[in-house]
């Protein structure tokens, strides 16, 4: 009895994660859906997507967003976690939690303002460019990304690793490269994934540090809900899709990079 | 030639002096274990020879060489960690050959040497297999074979056993000795179990709270410890506390003990009596001449397999006795028994130095 409440529990619970999902990818498919079941099947929604030359640059331009927003915040959290790992004492303590807890705090509109003040005024006046919403990205995802290498570094005990490595003669671009890359590079693939993810659907902070220039994806689907809501749920589809392929590319590349080397 | 040398070390780590003083000199082939509870500052000083820690002050010759300033990787020692430390992406081959390729030594040079590390270490036919694959003794096999690789001048073994069950550590601590032996490499062990240090090595340094104790032979540090601490901690004793007359009678309670060995004349004492130095009997007929003797009643009977261990308690304070299983002659808790030592056996420190 316990077990079949606990079951339907766990299923209400997946239905409630998959339907908002679901809804828009079934509704973008559909030519009509005015009862409970949507009717008929059509790619009409796509091609217009496809064909219109508003949202093409807008679908390349966030996938450059996001990619890019995932780089940079590799180069810049997978060393600053690695050095927290290293620190000992109140210090570390006090980096990890900001690293980890802080930039969720905040509510992205706080930090969007932030970073509007910070990009207005000079020496980094790029408020509106590309370049301003890729760093404003790059930041919002950094907590996870952060969290997760975090993780592995600490999981692999990273410090006996390494000086385990040292002692039987590598370097630390050795070390790297053969052993801690290798081992946290699961922590650094789905940090990338939740970074891309957030990157890749992002709209409060966007909208406030986005230039006409740097429509992303998100935005143009915000403008084109108002006007037809079949073309939104079609761009929010595509969301679905270009997420979850760079979750199949991560895992293949995740796959590849932590086998040894040849011997 | 010194194989290792290290003279006058000091470290603390902020207010913490972890090694005081710590000066050692092994010859080639020796095996030498650092011995002490947590925190004496054993571990300390292997990381230091590894080149983990930056000594305060001091000096460390690797074969005649000043090392303090060559980085770990430069270092000519192998190391092997209480944890194993393997690399959990590669597999054994590749865990072993790892010192090898970052040498980048020819392949089929590795190949052989790898094959033979395997052999050396029995684990021939595992090459393929990944470090969550094996068992802790074998993984620390492994961890072995992966510090050999490269020739190192020392070993240094760092609790390489603490992890393991009880068997396989047994089993291992054997088969690293013999290994050691075999090779002829200079190492330097690290534990916290006596038994370990006693039958791996062939000297001994007690350490506690960074300092050095004793250095010696398993027997000397067994028979003959310098201090309270040493003798509890290396072997079982029962300690008694009292006075020294003379330097010839031990005053205990009401009771008087003839004893040669002390290193109080006179004044506040303590008593260290092994328990394979007592000897129990039921009647006092069979007391040989000369000895000095206790009357006590058996509180507990243990049976360790080769031996027997009985507590007993003499004027409310518990003496261990131990006798060969095969001597034991069904003595029962309430027993009225009668414990007697030579004067020869008995060692006698002065008060103040604590055991702890």
């Amino acid at each position: 009895m316990r077990e079949k409440i606990l079951k339907i529990i766990f299923w209400l619970a997946v239905l409630y994660v998959i339907v908002p999902i679901m809804m828009p990818i079934i509704y973008s498919f559909s030519e009509a859906w005015t009862g409970l079941i949507p009717k008929g099947f059509t790619l009409d929604w796509y091609k217009i997507i496809f064909s219109n030359p508003n949202y093409q640059p807008s679908l390349i331009l966030s996938l450059f967003v996001a990619s890019s927003a995932t780089l940079l915040n590799i180069v810049l959290t997978v060393p600053a976690a690695y050095a927290v790992n290293r620190l000992r004492g109140k210090l570390a303590i006090f980096l990890e939690d900001t690293f980890k807890i802080l930039p969720l705090i905040f509510p992205p509109l706080i930090v969007g303002l932030g970073l509007l003040q910070a990009f207005t005024s000079p020496p980094l006046a790029i408020s509106g460019t590309t370049t301003a919403v890729i760093i404003a990205h790059a930041l919002l995802g950094l907590p996870f990304m952060f969290r997760n290498v975090y993780a592995s570094l600490k999981t692999i005990d990273e410090r006996t690793l390494s000086e385990a490595a040292s002692s039987l003669g590598a370097n630390l671009w050795q070390r790297m490269r053969y052993v801690i890359i290798p081992n946290i590079i699961p922590g650094i693939l789905s940090g990338s994934l939740l970074v891309f993810a957030i990157s890749f659907g992002e709209f409060e902070v966007t909208s406030m540090v986005a230039g006409f220039g740097s429509q992303t994806l998100p935005l143009i689907l915000f403008q084109e809900m108002r006007n037809n809501f079949r073309i939104a749920s079609a761009i929010t589809a595509i969301l679905v899709y270009v997420s979850l392929t760079a979750f199949m590319i991560i895992v293949y590349i995740g796959s590849k990079v932590q086998k040894g080397y040849k011997v | 030639m010194k194989a290792l040398v290290v003279k006058d070390l000091h470290k603390s780590f902020g207010n913490v002096r972890a090694v005081v003083g710590f000066t050692l000199e092994m010859e080639e082939g020796e095996f030498v274990t650092l011995l002490g509870p947590s925190g004496c500052g054993k571990t300390t000083v292997l990381r230091t020879v590894a080149g983990f820690e930056k000594a305060d002050k001091g000096e460390i010759y690797i074969f005649g060489k000043l090392s303090n300033d060559i980085p770990p990787e430069k270092r000519d020692v192998g190391m092997v960690f209480q944890n194993y430390a393997l690399f959990p992406n590669m597999t054994v081959a590749q865990n072993i050959a790892f010192s090898m390729m970052i040498r980048k030594e020819p392949q089929d040079k590795i190949k052989k040497r790898v094959g033979e590390l395997l052999e050396l270490v029995q684990l021939s036919g595992l090459e393929n297999r990944y470090p969550h694959q094996l068992s802790g003794g074998q993984m620390q096999r492994v961890a072995l074979a992966r510090a050999l690789a490269k020739n190192p001048k020392i070993l240094l073994l760092d609790e390489p056993l603490s992890a393991l069950d009880a068997k396989v550590r047994q089993q291992l601590r054997g088969e690293i000795r013999k290994l050691q032996m075999k090779l002829g490499i200079t190492t330097l062990f690290v534990t916290h179990d006596q038994e370990e240090a006693l039958t791996m090595s062939d000297r001994i340094v007690v350490m506690k709270d960074g300092v050095i104790q004793q250095i010696g032979s398993p027997r000397q540090i067994y028979d003959d410890p310098i201090n309270p601490f040493v003798a509890h901690f290396v072997g079982t004793s029962s300690f008694l506390e009292g006075e020294m007359l003379d330097g010839k009678i031990f005053i205990w309670k009401d009771e008087r003990f003839e004893v040669r060995k002390s290193k109080v004349k006179n004044g506040k004492a303590l008593m260290v009596l092994r328990p394979t130095h007592l000897k129990m009997v039921k009647d006092e007929e069979n007391v040989p001449d000369g000895s000095n003797v206790m009357k006590g009643r058996v509180s507990l009977v243990t049976f360790l397999g080769s031996v027997v261990r009985v507590h007993v308690m003499i004027k409310e304070e518990e003496i261990l006795v131990e006798m060969p299983s095969e001597d034991f002659w069904g003595f029962k808790e309430g027993d009225e028994v009668i414990v007697y030592f030579s004067p020869d056996f008995p060692l006698v420190f002065p008060k103040e130095q604590n055991i702890q």
